[in-house]
């Protein structure tokens, strides 16, 4: 690998859908199954969301590493070997083969609800809760966000915006191609991933 | 089984996307709901106002039915005017249901529809056991609910519609000792989803779409 080559990230994979913290118990859902984590292990599947400074980096393992190691969380390579065998979290590359596969098995789902966009913002929109954004998005990413779930994986949903793009005349070849839409798109997920606007998913996937 | 309700209760139907504005300086043009695989535009902002309310009042839905009097109450209190006329056009356009819980009906809306989660599950505070919260990590929750709502928030939407999520969860139900009929009878799971899906909806908690069968139906159809 050269060091041009795009880096491996660290995406997370499911839903916090319950917390019961008095007895280290932090239950994520990934398609129909459930995976109750401690304290720890929760802790790097959260981070693994994106930079707690906000700042927007590639989220690399490494970069992850610095993070738990920031907060004295012990543990971290096994910690996160072990959520990657148990599908909480995927590494992929942007741009790469790796990114493909990440796309054809999980769904990108909205957790939030969308913003439209502003009178003083008209070409970007937003996404979060009323009154209560989380994060600002390029047009090509809002669609992603409107309609990438009804599609039966992520690539699926790149390849029918590109298709769709190519339809309705746009001459942007971003637009019309499916690998930069997803090159786009996971080069800046975590900033959707952080707030929890969306979640990678495995239901449903075909 | 329940007795049906008399006064339906109003459903709204869709996933909110937010004002559109054409250009800078400008007031919205239309909002946006995608349903299903169409995105129908509410033309005016009291329409818009109209669909939100239908969601319910985050701290009125625990006591109250969310009815179209409901709805006219709470439109009035926010000067919300035509209530009946704009609630009439969004009905017929789809958006939104007015469903009587335990009749016909109501069976006929679970089978063409399903329920999508959104948010996160933060279980029950230590301070209340019983009620459990759904939001954002950091933040009091937008929702809090009943065990048995929280556990439709947690898994109904695996399930292609409400009709079966009901009878999914009372089959789970059956395999717990001690349940109760009103847990395992599917009719009756239903009937109390039905009543509880506003405080869902009021917290952005979850939305109600077309099934995909029937959205996929409606697709083929229009393209066609």
């Amino acid at each position: 690998m050269t060091s041009d080559a795009p880096a491996l990230q660290v995406y997370p994979i499911g839903q916090l859908i319950g917390v019961r913290a008095v007895v280290d118990q932090f239950d994520v859902r990934v398609g129909a199954g459930l995976h109750s984590l401690t304290a720890a292990d929760f802790g790097v599947w959260a981070m693994a969301h994106g930079p707690a400074d906000h700042v927007p980096r590639p989220w690399t393992p490494a970069a992850l590493a610095e993070q738990a190691a920031a907060v004295g969380l012990t543990g971290f390579p096994e910690r996160l070997a072990r959520l990657e065998a148990d599908g909480l979290v995927a590494l992929a590359a942007p741009g790469t083969p790796s990114a493909r596969e990440l796309a054809q098995r999980v769904r990108m789902v909205p957790l939030v609800v969308g913003l439209g966009n502003s009178a003083q913002a008209p070409d970007t929109y937003s996404v979060g809760l009323p009154g209560r954004p989380l994060a600002v998005l390029s047009a090509a990413a809002y669609d992603l966000f409107e309609w990438a779930h009804m599609e039966t994986s992520l690539w699926r949903a790149c390849e029918g915006a590109a298709e769709t793009a190519a339809r309705v005349g746009i001459s942007d070849a971003q637009a019309t191609d499916p690998e930069g839409l997803l090159t786009s798109l996971l080069d800046d997920l975590h900033r959707l991933l952080t707030p929890n606007a969306v979640c990678l998913d495995t239901w449903a996937v075909d | 089984m329940p007795a049906p309700q008399d006064e339906p209760l109003v459903l709204p139907l869709g996933h909110p996307m937010g004002p559109f504005h054409s250009s800078r300086g400008e007031a919205p043009s239309y909002w946006v709901v995608r349903l299903g695989w169409d995105s129908p535009l509410l033309h005016d902002r009291a329409t818009a106002d109209v669909w939100a309310l239908a969601h319910g009042l985050p701290d009125r839905v625990h006591g109250t039915p969310w009815t179209r009097a409901a709805l006219r109450a709470a439109a009035g209190e926010a000067g919300v005017p035509g209530l009946d006329e704009r609630l009439d056009g969004l009905v017929a356009r789809g958006l939104v249901a007015e469903v009587a819980p335990g009749t016909p009906a109501a069976e006929q809306f679970a089978r063409t529809h399903r329920v999508q989660s959104l948010l996160l599950g933060l279980g029950a505070p230590p301070d209340a056991p019983g009620a459990d919260g759904i939001g954002l990590l950091g933040r009091p929750p937008l929702a809090r609910v009943q065990p048995g709502t929280y556990e439709f928030w947690q898994w109904a939407h695996l399930w292609p519609t409400l009709f079966d999520a009901a009878a999914g969860l009372a089959e789970m139900a059956a395999a717990t000792p001690g349940a109760g009929p009103e847990e395992t009878d599917p009719a009756a799971v239903l009937d109390r989803l039905f009543r509880q899906l506003h405080t869902l909806l009021s917290g952005n908690a979850v939305y109600l779409d077309r099934s995909l069968a029937v959205a996929d139906a409606a697709r083929t159809s229009a393209g066609g």
